[in-house]
């Protein structure tokens, strides 16, 4: 009596219970599941003995595992992974095996488990549309840039035309407030196409392959660069009537970046140090060798970056927008092409007022350089 | 003589690229479009007729791989052949295939086995030029499938089947 509800109520629970044979097939003990009935369509008498593998293939990688349980002096019970069968109909039913050791009798316990299932499904489908919309929204959000990239690089052909004309005009050194105007224009357009340069190697920086994100093996002069965007800059400074003094890196201080591009991320500080000094004010390009590493920062006198800025300044139009911030894009462009080469960058409010910029880069493995004390 | 002989199959790639769809598409005849991720194993069978001879193939349709889960290589065992499958759309997918192929093979050495490209109906947003395909081709049976309009479908299984039935 007893053991007869105890097996109406694993059928209830939707569980069958199959007892292993000698011979490997197994035996139903106790009531069906309505689910294994309607599979086993009714033909199988209890008393029949089955092929479990045959009627579940998912069996044949279980029963082996299963084998270790029911050969006793270890676990006593194992589980199995969710499947699923497809029912008439093509209904889903999703099952799980466990193995059991009851004295002496070897048990193998099939139970449907809806609820399990679908809320696991619940979760991993969610996480998994999650993950293929995110993909498909940086796919479209990199063929936006290209499409910006296009354009920006159209607009500056015409640009070519403009300077050009404005050149030539400027070359005939036409009088009086012509000449001005003239000269007005022309800054305005090479501003321009600065500005459209900048956004251009912004975008061939991100796009490299994966191969450039880390050049470990570009190596270049410190030096060479340094004395070079400093020259550069002195003009357009002294027009300002600002300093900019130096450290000169020893000779032979080589380190991790390529010449090209550091002489940008260089000239890039010099310009924003230039721009913000007060007419008069000085400029230092401080060099500083560590262990691993050298760095060079750029301080001015200026204003200072405001405190609410700080955080974004490295990240694109972290600057916010508006004339001082020219595009937007210039330290975004430094941070992103310093970290290339596996170097850091960063920003310091100066104790006395201004604002000091700082990189570090790493020392290439056969430089040479000491700093000159 | 006629025979009929069973062999089970595995079909392996990342999730999302349509392995439970093909399946859908060779053993029902049916597609949806809405995304019902397998959870473990799904288990269908599809007879095959060759001539005289029939196939019972007996096809285990796997959880794909992803970050959230990875493919339980040990329900490799006792398989004939497997289907690779990725999405013609996300190129990713064609590396995952390969990386699962390494470890099929570890398991199962060499047997048969074909590439399936899937999502062939929206080849206009293929991640695939001509040339990577050519390249993939020449290392493999490749197949560019539609479980949603079926095309190239019932191709891919029948020629997994009959290199399955010439071992
Ligand atoms: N357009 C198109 N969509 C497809 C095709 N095959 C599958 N899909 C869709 O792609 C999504 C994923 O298909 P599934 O068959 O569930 O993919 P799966 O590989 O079994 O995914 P997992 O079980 O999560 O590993 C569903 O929304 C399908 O409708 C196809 O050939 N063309
Ligand atoms: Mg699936």
């Amino acid at each position: 009596m007893e053991i007869s509800i105890v097996s109406s109520i694993l059928a209830s629970l939707g569980k069958v219970v199959l007892e292993r044979q000698v011979d490997g097939t197994f035996l139903q003990r106790g009531d069906a599941p309505d689910w294994y009935t309607r599979m086993t369509r009714g033909v199988l008498l209890a008393s029949t003995p089955i092929r479990v593998e045959a009627m579940f293939p998912f069996l044949e990688v279980f029963l082996p595992e299963a084998e270790a349980v029911w050969q006793g002096g270890g676990a006593t019970r194992l589980d199995s992974d969710v499947w699923c069968e497809t029912a008439e109909g093509g209904e889903e039913l999703p099952l799980e095996a466990t193995a059991l050791l009851v004295g002496t009798s070897r048990l193998l316990v099939i139970t449907r488990s809806d609820e399990l299932f679908h809320e696991r499904r619940l979760v991993l489908q969610r996480a998994r549309e999650l993950r293929i919309t995110y993909d498909a929204l940086s796919r479209e959000i990199e063929q936006k840039d290209i499409l910006v990239h296009c354009i920006v690089h159209d607009l500056a052909s015409p640009l070519q035309t403009i300077l050009g004309v404005l050149s030539s005009l400027d070359e005939r050194d036409p009088p009086g407030e012509d000449g001005v105007m003239i000269d007005l224009a022309l800054d305005a357009a090479l501003r321009q196409r600065s500005m459209i340069r900048e956004i251009l190697s912004v975008f061939a920086s991100e796009h490299e392959g994966p191969d450039a994100a880390h050049e470990e093996t570009v190596v270049c002069d410190l030096r060479a660069g340094l004395t070079r965007v400093v020259a550069e800059h002195e003009l357009t400074a002294r027009g300002r009537n600002v300093r900019i003094e130096r450290d000169m890196p020893p000779p032979g201080s080589l380190v991790v970046a390529d010449e090209p591009r550091l002489v940008r991320v260089l000239a890039n500080l010099l310009d924003n140090a230039v721009r913000h000094s007060p007419v008069g004010g000085n400029i230092r390009v401080r060099v500083r060798e560590e262990d691993t590493s050298i760095e060079v920062s750029v301080e001015d006198e200026g204003p200072g970056v405001p405190p609410s800025l700080a955080p974004r300044l490295f990240q694109r139009f972290g600057r916010g927008i508006g004339p001082e911030a020219g595009t937007g894009l210039g330290l975004y462009f430094c941070r992103i092409t310093v970290e290339r080469w596996g170097g850091t960058i960063g920003y310091a409010a100066l104790p006395e007022g201004g604002s000091r910029f700082w990189f570090r880069l790493r020392k290439a493995p056969t430089s040479t350089g000491a700093m000159a004390a | 003589m006629s025979t009929l002989e069973k062999r089970k199959v595995c079909l392996l790639g990342a999730t999302g690229v349509g392995k439970t769809s093909l399946v859908a598409r060779f053993v029902r005849s049916i597609f949806s479009d809405r995304y019902q991720t397998t959870i473990g194993t799904k288990i269908e069978t599809k007879h095959l007729v060759y001539g005289e001879h029939v196939l019972v193939l007996v096809l285990w349709d796997l959880s794909g791989e992803d970050e959230f889960q990875r493919v339980r290589l040990s329900y490799l065992r006792g398989a004939a052949g497997y289907l690779l499958v990725a999405d013609g759309t996300r190129r990713a997918t064609v590396e995952t295939a390969m990386a699962l192929h390494q470890a099929a093979a570890e398991h199962l050495g060499d047997v048969p086995r074909v590439l399936v490209l899937n999502k062939a109906d929206l080849r206009d947003f293929w991640e695939l030029d001509d040339a990577y395909e050519r390249e993939l081709a020449s290392r493999w049976p490749v197949f560019e499938t539609s479980a949603k309009t079926g095309a190239g479908v019932e191709e891919a299984f029948r020629a997994l089947g009959n290199a399955l039935l010439q071992r």
